[in-house]
C-alpha cells in the first residue's frame, strides 16, 4: 500500500511535469516506449518454436529425470517425463523452479582469484582466466604436496560432479581426505546400521516397498516437508490408496496431518519406543517366526535384551501412553509384512544413539518379516556401466554416498590413511572430522581444500571453527555456481557451469527397475563457466595427471561407457533413461539361488558380533539425551517443500514461495513469553551465539519443549541479492555437535536456543521487488 | 493459524487514487444532474454549471487514466465501444460521455434542446448512480451492501451541492440542509443494516469498526451537523459535508474491498 | 463442448506449491503474481490437530460473478466452460478483481488482469494442466465433467467427501476438493455440496 502510494506521487509528479513541459511526457508514461497498437503482441513461448532435451534435476540430489523446452536459445520450462522412475512426469517444487538458478544474474560468471594481500572472507577479488586461475591451483597443490604429502589436500564434493571430485581426481592425485556432506551430515548412521545388519546399504533412493504396504510408520521423516520427489509420490498414492498412517515427531508435520495417529514424542527418545515396540511383538508372539528363522541370527539375544524394555518403561521416557505404543504395535503386526517403518534419510540427530536408532528401527522391521518382502523394503542394486578404461588409481578414497557403501583405502597402499580414521567405526570419511586436523595438524596437517559443491558455512555445524580452519589453509577452492558466503572466502573461485549448460556423468540409480539416466546441455554455458568434468580434466592434466583422464570430451566418455551396455550417446540423446529389470523380493533372489544378504554370516544380523568385537552394543540401546539449561529450547530443524538445503535461497521464484524462515514456537510457550505472531525475535544458544531476527511462527504444532526453523536460510553474502539476510541459519546455532562413534555422523539436535524479544523488523522489501530491480552483474 | 505460499493479489485492488476518483466522480455526476436540471428548468446559469460539468468530468477520466495500470489501453476507445450494460464502470463511462457530449452543446448552446435534455437527464443519472452500483454488485464483498445504491448518489448530490452553497448559489443552501440529513439518516440505515444482518454483514460490521468505524461516526455527526450551520456558518456549512460525505465514500471503499470473513 | 472441471485431493495434497510454481514458469508470471496458490490453515488445539493444505485458483464458475461486469466486454465464458479474457482489450479497472468472490484474479504488473485459464494451450494439445501434470501427489485431476469417465469425473464419484469454495454464493464452481481433512468440509467454506 505505502509503496504504492509513493510510486503513485512520483509517476503522477512525473507524469504532471513531463505534461507541462511538453516533450518526455511519453516516456514518463511508457517507460517500455510507446506502444504500436498494430504490431502483433509476441504471443507466448510456447507458440513459437520449442525443442526439448533430456536431463535430470540438480535442484537437490534426487536426480528426477527431466525434459527441458528451449525457444528463443533460452530454456523456458521443465518438466518429468513418464518413461523416468525418478520424476515418472512429475517435478517437486525446486525442479519446477529450477530454470531461475541459470538466469540468476548474481551466479558466479568466470573464475576469481582473492587479490593478493587481503585476508579470506575480506571478498576482494580480480578476475582471472581459466588458465591462470587451474595454473595458481596446481601449483599450490604440487607444493603442498612436496611439503606435506598429497593427502594433506582435502576435496569436499556434492552434486554430480563428485564423482570426479571426492573420487577421481583425488584417487588420481593420492588423497583418502575425500568426503560427501550426504555421508557423515545425513546418512551416516542408517547406513552403518544396514550395512551391518543386512550386509546391504540403504542407497541413495530409499527402497520402501510403498506401492505394496498398507501401514507406514514415520519417525520424523517429514514427507511433505521432505519433497524427494518419487517417494512423495508414492507416499502419497498408497494414502490415496488406504494405507494406515502413524507419525512419530514432535512437531506436528505435514506427514502427520495425513495420519490416523500422531504421536508426539520427546525429541531423542525414539529408540526407547523401537524398543519397546520390538518388546511387544516378541512378548505378545506377534512378530514374523518363519521369517526370523529363515533369514536371522540373535534372536534370542534379542528377546533378552528387550525384556524389560516394556510399554511403560518407554511411556515414562517417551511420553507416550503405553496403551498407544501396544496399539500401534498390533496394529503393525496386524498388517505385517506389508506394514513397514521407513527409514528417514537425514539420521544424525543425536550422535551416538542415532546408530542405535536406525537398528532398532530396522529391527522392528525384521519382525515384521517386510525386509525383502513386498510392502516392506525391496532390494536393489546399481546397474552396471562399465567405466570408462584408465589406469588404476592409485587409491580409492572412501567418501561413500548416500549410496552407502565406502569402501576402505588399501591397506597397504603407499598412502597416509585418512585423518578421520579412527574417531569412529565406519569406513566412510566424515567431512566434520576433517576440519580439527586443519587447525591442529594432528594426526596431520590438512593444507589444501577443494571445495565443490557443498556449502561449509550452513552445511557444516561449527562455523567458527570452520572458518578459522580455512585460516590456516595454504589453499583454499570452491567450485560453485553461486557466491555463497563460504564461497568469497576462498583462494580461488572456480564457476561450474549449471546443470542445464552441461554434460555430466551417468546417474546410475540403484532402484526396484534400476535404471540410467543422461544429462545433456539444453543451452551452451553462459558467462564464461565450465562443467565440473572439465574442470576436474584440465586441472588433472596441470597436476601430470592426465593418464587418468584418457578422454577428450563428456561425448566421448559417455559414448564410450554406453556403447558397453549396447547402447550410444545418440541413443540416450533420444530416450534419457534406460530401465532395467530388478530383483526386488528375496523370492527374487533364491529363485537364482543367490543370497542377498553381504554379512560375514549370510544372514540378517540381529546381533552384531561385529559390532561387540569393536567393544560397541551387539544390540541397540537406548541413550538418553541431556536437557538444555533453563529457559531454553531444543532445537529441531527440517526442509522446506520449496526450498533445497541453503542453496535454492537466491531463486526468486522459489523464495516468492517462501521468503524467511520461521521460529515454530509452541503458542502457550509464546504466551508465556509474551510473543506474537510474527513477531522478530533473536535466537540465542547454549554457547552465547546469536542468530536472527528472525519470525515467530506461534503454533499449537509443536511441543513445548522444543522449537523449529527449516534449514538454510540466514545467508550472509551480499552478493546474493535476494538470499542475503533474509531469515535465520539453523547452522549458525549448531555450535555443537555429537560425534556417533560408530558411523562418524555429527548429531546436531542437542542444541538449544532461548528466544529473545525487541529484534528489530528487517523489513525486507517483497522478493518482487528485489527480483525486478535490475541486478546489474557482480 | 493460516500460511500461504504464493499469496495471490493483496486484499486491496484499489489504492488512494481510486478514493480520489470516487469522489471526483461524486462532483461530475452531481454536476451533471445540476446541468440536467439547470438545462430543463432553464436557469441563467446552466452554460456555467456546463462547463463546471465539463471540467469535472475532464479531470475525473483524467485521474482515471493516470491510475490505470493501462493507460495505453484504456485511452483508447474499446471502453466506449464494447456493449456490456451489466458493466456498472460500462455504465458509468457512457453516462459521463454522454454529459460531458450534452454539457459541451449545451455550453457553447446549440443543437437541439430536447435531445441534450434527454442526454442530460440519462447520462448525468447514469453517472451519479453508477459509482454505488459498481460496489453494491458485488455481493462477495459484506460492506458493499444494496444501501449503497442510495447512499452513493445522495452523498455524490450533497458534495457539488456544497460547492454550489461555497459559490453561493441561491438555490444551494436548502438542498444542503435536506442532503446532508438524509446521508446521515442513510449513513446511520447503512450501518443498522449490517449490524443487524446476517453473519457475515455482522462481522463485516465488527471488521468496519476495527478498521475505521469511528471515522464513519465522525462523518455522520459532520453531517447531522449541517442544518445547524446553514444560518450561522454559511462557508463551514458547505465544507463540513463535503468532508464528512467523501470520507463515507472514502472509508467505504476502502475498507469494503475486504472479502469474506469464514476462512 | 466439454465442461472441463479439476478436482483436488486433499487427503493427498501436502500444500508443497508445485503446482503454483510450475504455473508460474508455464504462463511467465512475473515473480509476485499468481494465478495458483496456498492456503495452509490449522486448526484445533495441540495435539488434537487438523491441517487443511489447500491449492486456490479461478473456479471456472458456471455463473461468473467476473465476468458482466467487465466494461471491455473482454472476459468470457468458452463453449467448454473456461473462464477466460482477453488481455489486449483489458484496462484495468479491477472491476473483475472486486467481483470475484474467491481472490482468484489478480492484475499483472503490465497493466492486466491474469487468471488461470485452465492452461488452455496444453488443453487443446491434450496435455494436463501443468499444475495437474507435476503434482507430486497426484492428487489434482483435470477433465470433461461431461464425460462419465474422464478422470475428474470418476475422482468426483468416488471422493468420500466432495466440496466447493461457497457454494451459497451460486457461483457454480468447477473446482472440487475431494475428502477434506476436517470432518465439517472445508475451513472456513460454508458448507459441502454433497
Ligand atoms: N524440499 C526438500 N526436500 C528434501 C531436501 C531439501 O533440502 N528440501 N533434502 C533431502 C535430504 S538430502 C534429506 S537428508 C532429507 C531429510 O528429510 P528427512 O529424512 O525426512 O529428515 P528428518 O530429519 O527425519 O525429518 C525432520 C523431522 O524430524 C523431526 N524430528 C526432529 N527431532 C526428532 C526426534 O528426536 N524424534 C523424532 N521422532 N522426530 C524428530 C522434525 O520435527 C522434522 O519434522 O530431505 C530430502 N528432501
Ligand atoms: N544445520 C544443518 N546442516 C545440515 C543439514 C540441515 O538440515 N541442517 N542437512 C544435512 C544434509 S541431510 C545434507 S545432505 C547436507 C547437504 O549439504 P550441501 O550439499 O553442502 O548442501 P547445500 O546447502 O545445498 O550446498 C550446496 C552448495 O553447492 C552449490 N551448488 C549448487 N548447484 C551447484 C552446481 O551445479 N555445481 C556446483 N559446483 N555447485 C553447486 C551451492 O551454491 C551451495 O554452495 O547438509 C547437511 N547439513
Ligand atoms: S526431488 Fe525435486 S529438486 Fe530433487 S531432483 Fe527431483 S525435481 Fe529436482
Ligand atoms: S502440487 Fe499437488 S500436493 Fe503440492 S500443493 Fe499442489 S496440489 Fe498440493
Ligand atoms: S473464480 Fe472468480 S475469476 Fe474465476 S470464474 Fe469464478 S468469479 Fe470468475
Ligand atoms: S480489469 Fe480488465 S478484465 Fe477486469 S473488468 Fe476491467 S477490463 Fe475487464
Ligand atoms: S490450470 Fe494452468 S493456469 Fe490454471 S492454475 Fe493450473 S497451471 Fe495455472
Ligand atoms: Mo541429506
Amino acid at each position: 500500500m505505502k509503496l504504492q502510494r509513493r510510486e503513485f506521487i512520483k509517476l503522477s509528479c512525473a507524469t504532471v511535469g513531463a505534461m507541462t513541459l511538453g516533450s518526455g511526457a511519453m516516456a514518463q508514461i511508457f517507460p517500455d516506449g510507446f506502444p504500436n497498437p498494430f504490431r502483433a503482441p509476441k504471443g507466448k513461448w510456447f507458440d513459437r518454436d520449442v525443442t526439448t532435451v533430456y536431463s535430470y534435476c540438480e535442484n537437490c540430489f534426487w536426480k528426477c529425470g527431466i525434459k527441458a523446452f528451449v525457444e528463443g536459445g533460452k530454456v523456458r520450462k521443465i518438466d518429468g517425463y513418464a518413461e523416468n522412475p525418478k520424476s515418472r512426469g512429475m517435478l517437486c517444487p525446486r525442479g519446477q523452479g529450477a530454470i531461475a538458478q541459470t538466469y540468476d544474474p548474481d551466479r558466479l560468471k568466470r573464475p576469481l582469484i582473492r587479490v593478493e594481500g587481503s585476508e579470506r572472507g575480506d571478498g576482494h577479488y580480480r578476475e582471472a582466466s581459466w588458465d591462470e586461475a587451474l595454473d595458481y591451483i596446481a601449483d599450490k597443490m604440487l607444493a603442498i604436496k612436496a611439503e606435506h604429502g598429497s593427502e594433506s589436500v582435502a576435496f569436499f564434493a556434492h552434486g554430480s560432479g563428485d564423482n570426479w571430485f571426492a573420487e577421481h581426481l583425488p584417487g588420481a592425485w593420492g588423497s583418502p581426505n575425500a568426503a560427501k556432506p550426504s555421508v557423515s551430515l545425513c546418512t551416516a548412521p542408517r547406513e552403518t546400521a544396514s550395512q551391518y545388519t543386512f550386509g546391504r546399504g540403504i542407497a541413495g533412493h530409499e527402497q520402501i516397498d510403498w506401492d505394496e504396504t498398507d501401514y507406514i510408520v514415520l519417525i520424523g521423516h517429514h514427507i511433505g516437508e521432505d519433497t524427494h520427489n518419487t517417494q512423495l509420490q508414492q507416499f502419497a498414492q498408497a494414502l490415496t490408496r488406504g494405507a494406515e498412517l502413524v507419525v512419530v515427531d514432535p512437531r506436528f508435520s505435514t506427514a502427520a496431518s495425513k495420519a490416523k495417529d500422531w504421536l508426539p514424542i520427546k525429541p531423542g527418545t525414539d529408540t526407547a519406543l523401537l524398543l519397546a515396540w520390538i518388546h511387544v511383538l516378541i512378548e505378545e508372539d506377534l512378530y514374523d517366526a518363519a521369517y526370523v528363522e529363515a533369514y536371522t541370527l540373535g534372536f534370542d539375544e534379542l528377546t533378552a535384551h528387550v525384556a524389560e524394555f516394556t510399554p511403560e518403561w518407554a511411556e515414562a521416557i517417551t511420553e507416550i501412553p503405553a496403551d498407544t505404543i501396544r496399539r500401534i504395535a498390533r496394529e503393525m503386526a496386524a498388517h505385517a509384512p506389508r506394514a513397514v517403518i521407513p527409514v528417514n534419510r537425514h539420521a544424525v540427530w543425536y550422535g551416538e544413539s542415532d546408530t542405535h536408532r536406525m537398528r532398532s528401527l530396522y529391527l522392528v522391521n525384521v519382525l515384521l518379516g517386510n525386509y525383502g518382502v513386498e510392502g516392506g523394503y525391496y532390494l536393489c542394486d546399481a546397474p552396471i556401466v562399465e567405466k570408462f578404461p584408465h589406469p588404476e588409481l592409485p587409491l580409492t578414497p572412501s567418501a561413500g554416498g548416500c549410496g552407502g557403501g565406502a569402501t576402505d583405502v588399501v591397506a597397504d597402499s603407499p598412502f597416509r590413511d585418512s585423518v578421520d580414521r579412527g574417531r569412529f567405526f565406519g569406513s566412510a570419511t566424515a567431512v566434520q572430522e576433517m576440519i580439527e586436523p586443519m587447525i591442529t595438524g594432528e594426526p596431520y596437517p590438512i593444507k589444501g581444500l577443494i571445495c565443490f559443491g557443498v556449502n561449509l558455512f550452513h552445511a557444516v555445524p561449527m562455523v567458527e571453527r570452520t572458518k578459522e580452519a580455512l585460516g590456516h589453509l595454504d589453499l583454499y577452492v570452491a567450485i560453485d555456481v553461486m557466491p555463497m558466503e563460504h564461497v568469497m572466502w576462498a583462494d580461488v573461485i572456480l564457476p561450474e557451469a549449471t546443470y542445464l549448460e552441461r554434460h555430466d556423468d551417468l546417474s546410475l540409480i540403484a532402484h526396484k527397475t534400476p535404471f540410467i539416466t543422461a544429462r545433456f546441455p539444453a543451452i551452451e554455458p553462459m558467462y564464461d563457466t565450465k562443467p565440473g568434468w572439465w574442470i576436474a580434466r584440465e586441472l588433472g592434466i596441470k597436476l601430470g595427471l592426465a593418464e587418468y583422464f584418457p578422454w577428450e570430451d563428456m561425448e566421448e566418455y559417455l559414448d564410450r561407457r554406453l556403447s558397453s551396455i549396447g547402447s550410444s550417446l545418440e541413443a540416450m540423446r533420444e530416450q534419457g533413461t534406460i530401465v532395467r529389470r530388478g530383483r526386488p523380493y528375496l523370492k527374487d533372489w533364491e529363485a537364482l539361488n543367490r543370497n542377498p544378504f553381504g554379512t560375514p554370516s549370510g544372514k540378517i544380523e540381529i546381533y552384531s558380533e561385529r559390532f561387540a568385537e569393536a567393544g560397541l552394543d551387539g544390540l541397540p540401546v537406548y541413550l538418553p539425551q541431556p536437557d538444555g539449561p533453563a529457559e531454553h529450547y531444543r532445537l529441531l530443524y527440517g526442509r522446506s517443500p520449496v526450498h533445497t538445503f541453503s542453496r535454492t535461497h537466491n531463486n526468486p521464484v522459489l523464495m516468492d514461495m517462501h521468503g524467511e524462515n520461521e521460529v515454530w514456537l509452541n503458542a502457550r510457550e509464546a504466551d508465556r513469553l509474551d510473543l506474537r505472531q510474527h513477531e522478530y525475535v533473536w535466537l540465542e544458544n547454549q554457547d552465547g551465539v546469536r542468530e536472527g531476527p528472525v519470525r515467530v511462527l506461534v503454533t499449537e504444532r509443536i511441543r513445548p519443549d522444543c522449537v523449529y526453523m527449516v534449514h538454510g536460510f540466514g545467508h550472509k553474502a551480499p552478493r546474493m541479492r535476494v538470499a542475503n539476510g533474509r531469515g535465520a541459519s539453523d547452522t549458525h546455532l549448531q555450535t555443537h555437535y555429537d560425534l556417533d562413534p560408530v558411523s562418524g555422523g555429527a548429531g546436531t539436535n542437542n542444541n538449544f536456543v532461548r528466544l529473545l524479544k525487541g529484534a528489530p523488523n528487517p523489513n525486507h522489501p517483497p522478493i518482487a521487488q528485489v527480483a525486478n530491480e535490475k541486478r546489474s552483474p557482480a | 493459524m493460516t500460511e500461504f505460499y504464493g499469496l495471490p493479489s493483496p486484499q486491496h485492488f484499489w489504492h488512494w487514487p481510486t478514493l480520489i476518483h470516487f469522489a471526483l466522480v461524486a462532483l461530475a455526476g452531481g454536476a451533471a444532474v445540476v446541468t440536467a436540471v439547470a438545462h430543463i428548468t432553464k436557469h441563467p446559469k446552466v452554460r456555467t454549471y456546463a462547463l463546471v460539468t465539463m471540467v469535472l468530468i475532464v479531470l475525473d477520466l483524467f485521474t482515471l487514466w493516470i491510475e490505470s495500470p493501462a493507460r495505453f489501453r484504456f485511452t483508447h476507445v474499446w471502453i466506449f465501444l464494447a456493449f456490456t450494460p451489466t458493466a456498472p464502470i460500462w455504465l458509468g463511462a457512457w453516462g459521463l460521455t454522454i454529459s460531458l457530449v450534452a454539457s459541451f452543446f449545451v455550453w457553447i448552446g446549440k443543437g437541439p434542446r430536447l435531445l441534450w435534455s434527454a442526454a442530460l437527464v440519462v447520462g448525468s443519472l447514469l453517472a451519479l448512480v453508477y459509482p454505488g452500483l459498481a460496489l453494491a454488485v458485488n455481493v462477495n464483498r459484506p460492506l458493499w451492501t444494496p444501501v449503497l445504491l442510495v447512499l452513493f448518489p445522495l452523498t455524490g448530490m450533497l458534495t457539488v451541492v456544497a460547492i454550489a452553497a461555497l459559490f453561493r448559489q441561491a438555490w444551494a443552501p436548502r438542498w444542503l440542509t435536506v442532503l446532508s440529513l438524509a446521508s446521515a439518516v442513510m449513513g446511520v440505515v447503512y450501518l443498522f443494516a449490517l449490524a443487524t444482518g446476517a453473519a457475515e454483514a455482522r462481522q463485516a460490521y465488527a471488521y468496519l469498526w476495527s478498521h475505521g468505524g469511528p471515522w464513519f461516526v465522525v462523518a455522520l455527526v459532520l453531517l447531522a451537523a449541517v442544518p445547524a450551520l446553514v444560518r450561522r456558518a454559511p462557508i463551514a456549512a458547505a465544507l463540513v459535508p463535503i468532508v464528512g460525505a467523501t470520507l463515507i465514500r472514502s472509508l467505504i471503499v476502502e475498507i469494503g474491498q475486504v472479502q469474506h470473513f469464514g476462512f | 463442448m466439454s465442461r472441463y472441471a479439476m478436482a483436488i485431493d486433499l487427503k493427498a495434497c501436502v500444500g508443497c506449491a508445485a503446482c503454483s510454481v510450475a504455473c508460474s514458469v508455464e504462463n511467465e508470471m512475473p515473480v509476485g503474481t499468481h494465478r495458483l496458490w496456498i492456503r495452509n490453515t490449522t486448526i484445533g488445539t495441540f495435539p488434537d490437530l487438523v491441517v487443511e493444505h489447500r491449492p486456490e485458483a479461478c473456479l471456472h464458475c458456471e455463473n461468473p460473478p467476473c465476468v458482466p461486469v467487465c466494461p471491455t466486454g473482454c472476459c468470457f465464458v468458452t463453449a467448454d466452460g473456461i473462464v477466460d479474457l482477453d488481455v489486449k482489450r483489458c484496462i484495468g479497472c479491477s472491476a473483475c478483481i472486486a467481483a470475484c468472490p474467491y481472490d482468484a484474479r489478480s492484475m499483472h504488473p503490465a497493466g492486466y488482469v491474469t487468471k488461470c485459464d485452465f492452461c488452455k494451450h496444453r488443453v487443446a494439445d491434450g496435455r494436463a494442466p501443468a499444475c495437474v501434470e507435476t503434482c507430486p501427489t497426484l492428487c489434482r485431476t483435470f477433465g470433461d465433467l461431461m464425460d462419465p469417465q474422464s478422470e475428474v469425473s470418476i475422482a468426483i464419484r468416488q471422493a468420500r467427501r466432495v466440496d466447493v469454495l461457497r457454494p451459497g454464493l451460486g457461483t457454480g464452481p468447477n473446482l472440487y476438493y475431494l475428502n477434506a481433512p476436517a470432518k465439517f468440509g472445508l475451513v472456513g467454506g460454508e458448507g459441502s455440496r454433497s
